[in-house]
């Protein structure tokens, strides 16, 4: 139910802040329930996690918010690119990829 | 036919398959034919040797994977994890929203989220959950009804 709320319709990919507040929230509430009481709000589940007991090595595979952020964005691209319509310009904002010396890189990388 | 090696063609074809039911078209039959994913033990174990090289190489074996029939089961188990609640709007999106549950684990051009693997995915699914439990239950009042007859 999470991921369809997640899920724009009108333009087949999912929504940048729900992806990542609701989806990926979840999915780490998933992964370490006994850790994390939040369901929403990546901040918060991070930050709950970093509290947490895990173990450090898992801590410091955590992804940050910007990159689950930039990763919404991506998978948005690669949805629109499969489609194989004339695909979107990956270098768009609204797609988290961002040209540095000729060569996309990733936007979390970059800011 | 789709000769590939590049496991992104199953979701692709999933995709491919949803849009055309979508716009009410029938859509080609697509068999992919693939690298064999988790093969059984048996066929695991066999090794080949290079005639040329004579270096041994692992045993890799090939499957053909029927889009047509997997995307129905994929569909199904969408569904059955929306369970009662109608929402029109996403009717024809079932698979290309677990297609983008998929992307998150990483493609080509994304990276995966740390700690997120895709089997993990098979247990968070709401509708695989109960399948499971419903087969897991099955089983046990089998064992059951044997061990009392």
């Amino acid at each position: 139910m999470t991921l369809a709320m997640s899920y724009d319709p009108s333009t087949g990919q999912l929504r940048n802040e729900d992806g990542a507040d609701r989806l990926v929230a979840l999915i780490y509430h998933q992964k370490f329930p006994s850790h994390v009481e939040s369901r929403r709000g990546i901040r918060l589940v991070l930050s709950e996690l970093e509290r947490s007991k895990i173990s450090q090595r898992t801590k410091d595979t955590l992804p940050t918010p910007e990159r689950i952020e930039t990763t919404v964005r991506n998978v948005n691209w690669v949805l629109q690119y499969w489609t194989c319509a004339p695909a979107p310009d990956p270098l768009d904002d609204a797609y988290g990829y961002r040209a540095i010396r000729g060569r996309a890189q990733y936007l979390d990388l970059v800011a | 036919m789709v000769d590939s090696i590049d496991g992104d063609s199953v979701p692709i074809s999933l995709i491919h398959h949803e849009a055309r039911l979508s716009q009410g078209v029938c859509p080609p039959r697509v068999c992919i034919y693939r690298m064999e994913i988790n093969p059984p033990a048996s066929k695991r174990k066999r090794e080949e040797v290079d005639k040329k090289t004579a270096v041994t190489k692992p045993a890799r074996s090939y499957e053909y994977l029927d889009i047509q029939p997997l995307y129905q089961a994929l569909r199904t188990v969408v569904l059955q994890s929306i369970g009662r609640t109608h929402l029109p709007l996403h009717s024809g999106h079932e698979v290309r929203m677990l297609v983008s549950l998929i992307c998150l684990t990483g493609t080509d051009f994304s990276r995966g989220l740390p700690q997120v693997f895709f089997c993990f995915f098979l247990f968070f699914w709401g509708g695989w959950r109960s399948e499971i439990s419903r087969r897991s239950q099955a089983r046990r009042s089998m064992s059951i009804s044997r061990r009392s007859g």
